[in-house]
This record gives C-alpha cells, sequence and structure tokens, in this order.
C-alpha cells in the first residue's frame, strides 16, 4: 500500500501507473517500489534499463523527455512530478 | 515453439534490440536465447575463437553495423574526401566486413548471419551539393550496400537485411533519437526497434520456411470494385481510370506473389457463371484463372470453404491469408477458421495495394526463389488432370500405368541444395523424421562422407513436379544404412514414389540392411505404417519414436513396374 512520506501530492493513478511500469521493467513485485524509492535502490536499475524504462513511460504518457530530464530521472518522485507537469500544459 | 539461439553483435550499443525482437520472436513461434556482444566489441567476438559468440553456438549471428561507426570521419567532414577516396573507403570498409563474414562462415558454417544495409540521415551538410558537386556521401553508402549483396551471393549463410530501406519508410526523423544515442549510443526510438524486431524476426522466419503458402481472395470489390450479381460485366470498376486502377494494382501485386510461388485461391460467394466470365473475358483483369490453384465460387459458409481448399491444396489451414473486403466475412473465418490468418483490411480501395505489400513483406517473404517456387502456380493444373486421370481408371495399378511415370534420382549438389533444405523445413505429411535442415546443414552433412543425401524428381504424362523427395542414409556399418530423413512432397503422395526411391537407392549404395527410423508427429499419421508396408521388421521402440529393419538379401525392395528411373551420378560440389 502507499504510505505517504512526502508533503508533495502524487495523483495516486500517475504513481500507480509508474509503479507498474518500473515493476514490469526490472522484475521487481510493485510493492517494493515507494513515492520515495530511488534508482540507487535497486541493482535491476542499470543504465540500458532505464532507458528502456523512459520509453515505456514516454509512450504510456505520450510525453518526450530531454536528454538532460532523462539524465536526471534518479528517483520515482522525479518522474513522478514531471509527468504531472506536463500532463498539465 | 522452436528454440534458437542468437547472436547480437553491434558497433554501437544493441541491447535496447533484445526486448521487442524476442517478443516479435515468440509471435512467430520461435523462442529465442540471445547472447549479446559487448558495445563495440562485434571484431572481437568475431576473431576471438574462445569468445562468449563461439560458446554460444548460434543459429543466427546479427551483426549491426551503424553508417555513423562505419563512416565517422566521412559525415563529420565529407569536404575531406574525394570521389576516389570514398570509393577507396567504401571498398576498405566492405573488405573488413567481408573478411568476418568469411571467419564466422568458416567457423561456425551452420550460422546465418545477417548484415544490414547502411543510411544516413538526409538531413546533412550535403543538401544541395549531393549530385551537383564533387562531394557526396551516397556514393559511399550505395558502394558498399553493393559489395554486401554481392557477398550475400557468394556465401549463402549471409542474408543482407536492407534495413535503409526500413528507416526510408519510417523517415529518418522517426527512426533516429538522438537522446538515445548521446546518453547510451543507441540509435533507434522505439518506434525503429519495434520495425528493427519485425523485420528480422520476418527474415529469421522466412530463412527457416516458415511462410504462409497461400492468399484465398474474395472477389466482389475486392478483386474488382462492384459486385458482378448486381452491376454485371460492364458495370465493375476495373480498368486504368480512377478506382478502377486501384483494383488492376492490387491484382498485378498478387500476380508478383504468385510468381514468387505463393498459391493464389478464390473464395466467393457467387453464381459461377458470373464470376468465371469476369475472370475470363474482363478485358482489365491481370489475374486470370489458370492463376487461381483452386476456386470456391458457392453461396455456401466461406469456413467450409476454406476447409475444403485446405484440403483440395494439401495444405494446412495455418498456411492461409483471407482476404475480404466484408468485415463480417473476415470476422466470421476468424472465428470459424482461428489458424486461418485474416488481416484487417482497408475500407478504401486506394489502400489495398499496400495493404497487401506490408503483409506481404511479413508472411511473405522470400529470400530466394527456386525453380519450384516459379513452377508452383502451374503445379495445379497438371493436379487436376492427374485427378481427372485417376476417377477414370479402372485400377489403381491402371492409373499408375497411365500416368506414364519417370523417376530420376541423384545425390545432392550445390544445385539442389537449396530445393532439399526447403523440402526438410516444409515437409510434414510424408516426413518419417521431420528433421529440418537448413542449407548449410545439408551442406555439411553432404560433406561427411559416411552420410549420403539422395534427391527425387518427378515427372509424368502431365508434367514434371521438380524434386518431391528426399532421402538421407547415415552408414552404420559397410553395409548398414540408418535412414535419418525420408520424405516426399504431399504433391506425389499415394503414387508409389516411395517404393521406386527407397528400391533404387538402397540398390546404388548396395545396402544388405536398412534401419528406418519413425518418429511420429500430429501431421505424419500417413506414414505410420509406411516402412510395415515396404517390409520392414519393428527393430524396437526408442524414446521418441520406432526403429524399423529390413534384411535386404531375404526381403528385397521392390522397384514398380510403372517407374522409368534414371540415376544421375554426381557430388556435392564444393560450398
Amino acid at each position: 500500500m502507499l504510505s505517504p512520506v512526502s508533503e508533495k501530492e502524487y495523483s495516486v493513478d500517475t504513481f500507480e501507473e509508474i509503479r507498474t511500469i518500473i515493476s514490469a521493467n526490472l522484475n521487481v513485485p510493485a510493492d517494493k517500489i515507494h513515492p520515495d524509492s530511488k534508482a540507487s535502490d535497486f541493482s535491476e536499475w542499470d543504465s540500458l534499463r532505464h532507458l528502456v524504462l523512459v520509453m515505456d513511460i514516454e509512450q504510456k504518457f505520450d510525453v518526450k523527455f530531454s536528454f538532460a530530464e532523462i539524465a536526471g530521472f534518479d528517483s520515482v518522485e522525479k518522474i513522478v512530478s514531471i509527468i504531472q507537469e506536463r500532463v498539465k500544459t | 515453439m522452436t528454440d534458437m539461439r542468437i547472436a547480437l553483435l553491434s558497433s554501437c550499443t544493441i541491447e535496447l534490440l533484445q526486448k521487442p525482437f524476442a517478443a516479435a520472436l515468440e509471435a512467430r513461434g520461435i523462442h529465442p536465447s540471445f547472447v549479446i556482444g559487448g558495445f563495440g566489441q562485434f571484431r572481437q567476438e568475431v576473431l576471438n575463437a574462445s569468445s562468449a559468440l563461439y560458446v554460444h553456438d548460434p543459429a543466427v549471428i546479427l551483426l549491426y553495423l551503424d553508417a555513423s561507426d562505419l563512416f565517422r570521419e566521412l559525415l563529420e567532414n565529407p569536404f575531406a574526401f574525394s570521389a576516389e577516396a570514398r570509393h577507396e573507403l567504401a571498398l576498405r570498409c566492405a573488405d573488413d566486413v567481408v573478411a568476418l563474414a568469411e571467419t564466422l562462415a568458416e567457423q561456425l558454417p551452420q550460422a546465418t548471419l545477417l548484415l544490414n544495409t547502411t543510411a544516413i540521415d538526409p538531413r546533412n551538410t550535403l543538401v544541395g551539393l549531393e549530385y551537383n558537386s564533387e562531394y557526396g556521401i551516397q556514393d559511399v553508402m550505395n558502394a558498399y550496400n553493393a559489395e554486401l549483396s554481392a557477398l550475400a551471393r557468394r556465401i549463402k549463410t549471409t542474408v543482407i537485411v536492407d534495413v535503409a530501406s526500413l528507416a526510408a519508410e519510417i523517415g529518418f526523423e522517426r527512426w533516429h533519437d538522438s537522446r538515445m544515442w548521446y546518453l547510451a549510443r543507441s540509435p533507434w526510438s522505439r518506434q525503429a526497434l519495434q520495425a528493427l524486431a519485425d523485420r528480422y524476426a520476418t527474415t529469421i522466419s522466412a530463412r527457416f520456411g516458415r511462410n504462409r503458402k497461400c492468399v484465398v481472395l474474395d472477389l466482389d470489390n475486392t478483386l474488382w470494385g462492384g459486385v458482378v450479381g448486381e452491376d454485371g460485366l460492364e458495370g465493375l470498376r476495373l480498368g486504368e481510370d480512377g478506382i478502377g486502377r486501384a483494383y488492376v494494382e492490387f491484382q498485378l501485386e498478387l500476380l508478383n506473389l504468385h510468381r514468387k510461388g505463393v498459391l493464389l485461391a478464390i473464395c466467393s460467394k457467387n453464381n459461377p457463371e458470373d464470376a468465371l466470365g469476369v475472370i475470363r473475358r474482363h478485358p482489365a483483369m491481370r489475374l486470370r484463372e489458370e492463376h487461381f490453384a483452386a476456386l470456391r465460387i458457392n453461396w455456401e459458409d466461406k469456413g467450409a470453404n476454406l476447409r475444403e481448399l485446405a484440403e483440395e491444396l494439401n495444405i494446412g489451414l495455418d498456411s492461409f491469408v483471407f482476404l475480404d473486403d466484408n468485415p463480417a466475412e473476415r470476422s466470421w473465418i476468424r472465428q470459424s477458421a482461428p489458424e486461418v490468418l485474416v488481416p484487417d483490411w482497408p475500407a478504401d480501395p486506394a489502400e489495398y495495394k499496400i495493404a497487401l505489400l506490408e503483409l506481404s513483406s511479413n508472411h511473405f517473404c522470400k529470400l530466394a526463389i527456386t525453380a519450384e517456387d516459379r513452377q508452383r502456380g502451374h503445379a495445379h493444373l497438371a493436379q487436376a488432370e492427374r485427378r481427372k486421370l485417376a476417377t477414370a481408371s479402372a485400377s489403381l495399378d491402371d492409373f499408375y500405368r497411365t500416368l506414364q511415370m519417370r523417376a530420376r534420382i541423384g545425390l545432392a549438389d550445390s544445385f539442389t541444395i537449396p530445393r532439399i533444405a526447403q523440402l526438410t523445413q516444409k515437409t510434414n505429411q510424408f516426413n518419417l523424421t521431420t528433421r529440418r535442415y537448413t542449407e548449410a546443414e545439408i551442406a555439411a552433412i553432404g560433406r561427411d562422407t559416411d552420410c549420403v543425401i539422395w534427391w527425387l524428381e518427378l515427372s509424368d504424362r502431365f508434367g514434371p513436379s521438380g524434386i518431391v523427395g528426399v532421402l538421407i542414409l547415415k552408414r552404420q556399418s559397410p553395409d548398414t544404412w540408418l535412414i535419418d530423413t525420408f520424405l516426399l512432397s504431399c504433391r506425389v503422395m499415394g503414387r508409389t514414389a516411395e517404393n521406386a526411391f527407397l528400391a533404387a537407392v538402397a540398390r546404388e549404395l548396395g545396402a544388405a540392411r536398412l534401419i528406418g527410423e519413425f518418429r511420429p508427429t500430429a501431421k505424419n499419421v500417413p506414414v505410420r505404417d509406411l516402412y510395415s508396408r515396404l517390409g520392414f521388421q519393428l527393430l524396437h521402440r526408442v524414446q521418441d519414436g520406432e526403429l524399423w529393419e529390413l534384411n535386404l538379401a531375404n526381403a528385397p525392395l521392390e522397384t514398380p513396374a510403372w517407374f522409368e528411373i534414371d540415376i544421375v551420378r554426381s557430388g556435392i560440389a564444393a560450398g
């Protein structure tokens, strides 16, 4: 279950969708992925899995990230918040 | 599901291709296990005899070489290269690849090597100067790709995948992902990865003989515009103008499929006279009666008709593709005959030709055309004549006699190896052991001094059938031979050709004893008792089948009297 650990407001749906994508890509159980999870928490989250993850997320949310954004996605929180910003505009 | 070991080697990062490629292969019934070469390590992998590549012993090696890696200096500064320098560059790069291909052909002779043509982003500094000045980049790509083509024609285990054209299809804008390139030296967008995965999977599938065999066509609003029963022949839209031309071009592409050895058949709800009237007499028809291997023109259910077509053509429902403009019919066939491929079909006839070409590149992808392929479309005409004769003959023996059958048998050589391999891959019913072999594997068996490969060619008074039988035998002792492969094309089943074939080969080998292997499958029920019928005794059962034995001194093989047999004595040519 979600444990609310941040003051930021997440759309539950956005986080859930991202959690599903990360879980499928890294082959890691969904309940190990939390809103405050970092890429470094998972040994499976290497540089190439990162790229596949990014492409899946781009397709799911119909967004395109910049080089800097992709390179900067080192936590679940960052991914969720950038998507939410994009979806708003 | 067939298991297949595949190696992925590249000048750039190829890892991102793995997942979509695996999925595309699984969708085609191939379960891959991959070994992936280290970034930019392709030369080391190939040249080091103990590398992971050789340990993996793959059936397919996908070697992807990107233009940015092969031609980096040229692309960075095309102005530094004169025409001669460019020509030299192209040949030098090609020589490098040829050397790798030759090493692989030597060290892994059974493996298929997939090489890509190169393309560069047309948005480059030479826009305007290309073709108009002394500078160029396209000529280098063209010369390099031409060398690859020459290589593929020389080394038969090499297949060129035209990635340059694939990128053109998608458009470089959508093909190249510069973020992925800068982040990880992976050149492709998600769309490009999917397109590559599909194209490579189709190529492998085609290489191992797994294409569909027959297109079944509706008539009204599929082969021509309009409904002949209502509009009459003159009212149909088929001709040089407007939408009529779209139907003509669609027919022209179907005719090309026919030329490649794909069967065409008709399944239409119509009065036969009306429909055949159009096919025989409409001046703009490009497809005529002789192009169709079988017809079902009636008012019956199309599902039942398809099953009858499968029976008549002697191929499985899983070999069919069904094209019909009517979504209700399509939906019905998907339900009632799920093995048949029923693609979504465009509502607009202007899109028919392209839809067919896309379908064709996925399910009728041919990498070579054999003489049998060219002849296949006409074979049904002779077959129809034979059937008529069969019903007229008083007895089977009479029938065989009147066929005036001539058999030629010979040892496999470089000329016949492609057809032999094709038969091992496609033949299911009259196939005692169902061992699938590639051309390279057949060639290797041929070079083994304890093995022989014989082909059988049949012709009768209605025409030639081409090479229709294969026998592969392995010597167990000086006069005992094990039958590893014994197959006949379904076209010539039921004519005692197997008796003539085996008798002739046994005599040529001077065999005293034959051991026949039978491995039962879902499809080879017709030959379950073949060895028994030929006079063999059951030796014992083994894990996946049975071993039968024939002692030729006690029970010689009879050559049926109605065969004339010629023996062509030749051998495996080099290469």
